[in-house]
């Protein structure tokens, strides 16, 4: 038995730590984008809003969150925004304190790309009242989330936990004439949240136009 | 000339061109129209009618063909992750019915990181539709449909046209033959509905789709890609990873956003080598769920892989007690008897010599054992498909084996003696020719036994059977050694040896008394022989064992001259093989009939392609496979699944009940068997209707476990038609697909 290692063995040693870092970080992409889990907490983020502003998650630690993936020139948002469905629902929201992040992760060139001012020019064309409007350019945001369609929406309840990832309702269309009878997740599980019941509906099919993603 | 055609003239002319127009219009309008395009920016729509006449109570076939521009597509039933598929809404007169989209065989289509499944270049969709029966003869078919459809490439478009077809209608139905290209087209790109059974599993974020091929198809396969038709259950932008392992084709990828499904249908995509080079063909199929846990030992081995394994002690500790559970068996209780005799006839030898027939007995059978165990190892890996008790299946082995018994019993009545002098040596030998004879016996009680080695070693034999080859032969080994192990026991201590009686006059109608089984046992032998070779059979083997008792007969004379001797000898030897070949001419030749079902049963004879058809009509079927040398099968058979109540609960149930006999070889039973993990029969399956869990029943039935097996209703599978619904509920207790 040698006192000290060989040069060999040390060799060995350096090259299998090596591999097995290597080896750890090949899997970190599988890792960062990994769905997010209805039950258990909300992945963190910070992004810079439409003014500027950085704005984190965590800051809203002891309200109820709605995230809102938007794409203003996808006809499926057209139809929750044209017929006043959506922002109808962000006044509801605002009025119980609900934080209401509407979130941009159009890639630059795509289609819904906006800049702060865009969005914020937007916001006051529509008519929409959400608390505020982030930029989320690299998709960063959208990927932790998993976000997939426009409109995408995640409601976060007081400490953190994801209570609800899907589709606005029920009617996967373009049409306006389908949100009279349609059954509103959003709506049900802010209103199960409100009772203090579990939300009855947490996961539904999101529906709409792709989000349009860099790569 | 210049200016012939003035402002005025030129206003009167396009004014008489409009009115004709006008007037050629409103006739067509009330021509026929069988097909109707429309031209939007991104799609060129057609909607054709594959008849020019219907006849009223017939169906019509309806294609919408798309044709997209290139770099754009447009969306499958399940579109993946955004999206919307092509939506028909139908408005037809009372009483005519639309059947949903045939949809085609669809592509993964990247959107960025995202994936959508859908249609590029060209896709076409059918609908059929049926017309009342009652519809005047007359009067045009209207054909009506308000169809929507989302198109996009990295920017979304929803299209929409209203089309109104009008297809004449008449006595008998004519079909458009210029448009029958289109629909050969359309009907070909969709996909072929699966026969096999495929399941669908998930645990730790992942979900396997398993799939059962034919071996020979399954290992062409060089790429798989799995379509699920409804939202939520797989990840779809992840990438799929699929192997084959034996006939299995698996395909693993993450789960979706809901928790995997209890039963899911969808397409699978598989590209395989064949003579025209790689072929990609697309399979239809509905699922059974496996759940990840709490299945009972056996049913799991069977619903999954058979390659799922015991850990080898728990074969190794089954196959010793199931041998000596064999000592009680009808099949090894006449030797056992014999032995036991031998064991109270030589109580009075030294412990040297007893303990030397135990183990001369056992090494007898481990003999045997390592004999049948190798023969089936090499017969497997030659490609025959072999089952344990495959001796048995044999109508020649069969007849030496009732040969046998009978020369036994024979002995046992004391017809003849086996003393050392017949084989010419002196008496100092006589104690070896009986451990040599205690050898002989335990190689017969291997043989005799195997029939019966089903009900305790069903499970390890088929795991060990699935194993390589040394853990198998250990299997054979350790059951050998249980059968062995309770007479080796009994010669290695001499307490036991004191408790038997004392040697007296009562042995020797103890002996002849025990011949009786052995008569017994020959006498079920040639029942079993009845079973595989009908009565031609039957008479040559009893004509056998007359040879072999006038042949012992002739060895008993006394015989003063050595040419008496001789004459003896040879008439022996005569008999003995005139016997042999007596059986071994007619035996072949015998037909099998199978005797196996009464007149009265409902059975139908098991073939895989029915047990297939039925459930790919979704009607319950129960299995039962059995031989005619399974004295358990019997049994079973007498107790659980005969009588009234049974035809009763089949009837209720509305059972197919299929019977698959082994007696003979058949390697579609020996396939089946295989698939389940077992080597040899009984097996009892029971398939509830409409694609369910198949239960496994256990090898020892009872009425009540029969009864209770076949109890409907059995939950059906809610299968996705055209009824519309909502998206996938959190406890997803039903699963929808969309409204086409």
């Amino acid at each position: 038995m040698q006192p000290t290692t060989s040069p060999t063995r040390r060799a060995l040693l350096l090259s299998t730590l090596t591999f097995a870092v290597m080896g750890a970080m090949g899997t970190y992409p599988l890792v960062a984008y990994a769905a997010p889990v209805i039950g258990q907490s909300a992945p963190a983020f910070v992004a810079t809003d439409s003014t500027g502003q950085q704005i984190s998650l965590d800051q809203f630690r002891g309200k109820i969150v709605t995230l809102e993936w938007t794409n203003p020139d996808c006809p499926y948002v057209r139809k929750h925004y044209g017929s006043g469905n959506m922002q109808a629902l962000q006044k509801e929201a605002r009025a119980k304190n609900i934080v209401w992040l509407t979130i941009y992760s159009s890639a630059p060139g795509q289609q819904g790309y906006v800049s702060g001012a865009d969005a914020d020019r937007l916001t006051v064309e529509r008519a929409a009242a959400p608390t505020r409007v982030l930029l989320d350019p690299t998709g960063q945001i959208g990927h932790l989330y998993n976000a997939r369609t426009t409109p995408h929406i995640f409601i976060i309840d007081a400490e953190g936990r994801l209570v609800y990832m899907g589709g606005i309702d029920d009617r996967p269309t373009t049409s306006t004439s389908d949100i009279q009878g349609a059954t509103n997740y959003v709506r049900a599980a802010l209103g199960d949240m409100a009772a203090g019941r579990p939300v009855a509906t947490p996961v539904s099919r999101p529906y709409g136009c792709s989000v349009k993603y860099a790569s | 000339m210049k200016g012939f055609i003035n402002r005025r003239m030129f206003g009167k002319l396009i004014a008489g061109v409009l009115l004709s127009a006008s007037f050629i219009s409103n006739a067509q309008a009330a021509a026929p129209s069988l097909e109707e395009s429309v031209q939007t920016a991104h799609v060129s729509v057609t909607m054709v009618s594959e008849r020019s006449t219907v006849a009223p109570g017939d169906r019509l076939s309806i294609l919408l063909q798309q044709k997209i521009i290139p770099g754009w597509h447009t969306y499958w039933r399940n579109p993946g992750d955004s999206g919307q598929p092509p939506q028909i809404t139908w408005r037809l007169p009372p009483g005519a019915h639309a059947g949903p989209i045939q949809w085609p065989a669809p592509q993964k289509i990247s959107v960025g990181p995202l994936v959508n499944y859908g249609y590029a270049n060209s896709v076409g969709l059918i609908s059929d539709i049926t017309v009342p029966p009652d519809w005047p003869a007359n009067r045009p078919f209207p054909v009506l449909a308000d169809v929507t459809w989302l198109v996009c490439a990295d920017i979304c478009v929803p299209e929409q046209h209203f089309f109104a077809l009008s297809v004449p209608t008449g006595t008998a139905s004519v079909s458009a033959i210029e448009k029958a290209p289109l629909f050969n087209a359309a009907r070909t790109s969709q996909p072929t509905a699966s026969p096999w059974r495929t399941t669908i599993s998930g645990h730790d974020g992942m979900v396997t789709l398993r799939m059962e091929l034919p071996v020979a198809q399954a290992s062409q396969v060089v790429a798989a890609q799995f379509f699920p038709d409804d939202w939520g259950v797989i990840d779809h932008a992840a990438k799929q990873q699929y192997s084959v392992a034996g006939g299995n084709l698996i395909i693993t990828t993450p789960k979706g956003d809901l928790p995997p499904p209890a039963a899911a249908g969808g397409i699978v995509t598989i590209s395989e080598k064949s003579e025209k080079g790689i072929v990609q063909r697309a399979y239809s199929f509905t699922t059974t769920a496996v759940t990840a846990t709490t299945a009972p030992l056996a049913a799991s081995q069977a619903a999954t892989n058979p390659q799922s394994s015991m850990p080898l002690m728990a074969i190794l500790l089954s196959a010793l007690v199931g041998g000596m559970l064999l000592n009680l068996m009808p099949c090894v209780f006449p030797i056992l008897a014999m032995k036991a005799l031998a064991l109270v006839t030589h109580a009075a030898e030294t412990p040297r010599r007893r303990i030397a027939e135990g183990a001369a007995y056992l090494a007898g059978i481990l003999l045997s054992f390592a004999i049948l165990g190798g023969s089936l190892l090499i017969l497997k890996t030659g490609g025959s498909a072999v089952g344990w008790g495959f001796q048995l299946q044999n109508p020649a082995l069969v007849a030496m084996l009732s040969y046998i018994l009978f020369a036994a019993a024979l002995n046992l009545s004391g017809m003849f003696e086996i003393s050392g002098r017949f084989m010419g040596m002196g008496s100092a030998l006589a104690s070896r020719s009986g451990v040599l004879g205690s050898f002989f016996v335990g190689m017969l009680a291997a043989i005799v036994a195997t029939p019966c080695t089903a009900p305790f070693m069903a499970g390890a034999l088929g795991v060990a059977l699935t194993q390589p080859a040394p853990v198998a032969m250990a299997t054979f080994e350790m059951l050998g050694l249980g059968l062995g192990l309770p007479y080796l026991l009994l010669s290695l201590f001499p307490t036991l040896g004191r408790a038997l009686p004392k040697p007296g006059a009562w042995m020797n109608t103890f002996k002849q008394v025990l011949a009786f089984p052995m008569y017994a046992s020959a006498a079920w032998l040639v029942w079993v022989l009845a079973q595989q070779t009908g009565a031609d059979g039957v008479f040559a083997v009893l004509l056998g064992m007359v040879a072999i008792a006038f042949a012992i007969w002739l060895w008993r004379l006394p015989a003063g001259t050595p040419f008496t001797r001789m004459l003896r000898a040879g008439s022996f030897f005569a008999v003995l093989l005139g016997s042999m070949l007596l059986a071994a001419t007619v035996l072949p030749q015998a037909t099998h009939i199978s005797g196996m079902s009464s007149k009265d049963e409902p059975s139908e004879p098991f073939t895989h392609a029915r047990l297939v058809d039925l459930r790919a009509a979704g009607k319950p079927v129960f299995v039962n496979l059995t031989a005619a040398w399974c004295i358990t099968c019997k049994v079973n058979e007498r107790i659980a699944l005969s009588g009234e109540a049974f035809h009763t609960a089949l009837k209720a149930g509305s059972y197919t009940y299929l019977k698959g006999d082994w007696t003979r070889q058949d390697p579609e039973i020996t396939q089946m068997l295989t698939s389940f993990g077992r080597a040899g029969v009984p097996l009892y399956v029971v398939y509830p209707p409409n694609g369910g869990r198949a239960e496994i029943l256990p090898q020892i039935l009872t009425q009540s476990i029969v009864l209770d097996a076949l109890k409907p209703p059995h939950l059906a599978v809610a299968t996705s038609g055209d009824t519309p619904c909502n998206p996938p509920l959190p406890q997803p207790a039903a699963h929808c697909s969309y409204r086409p």
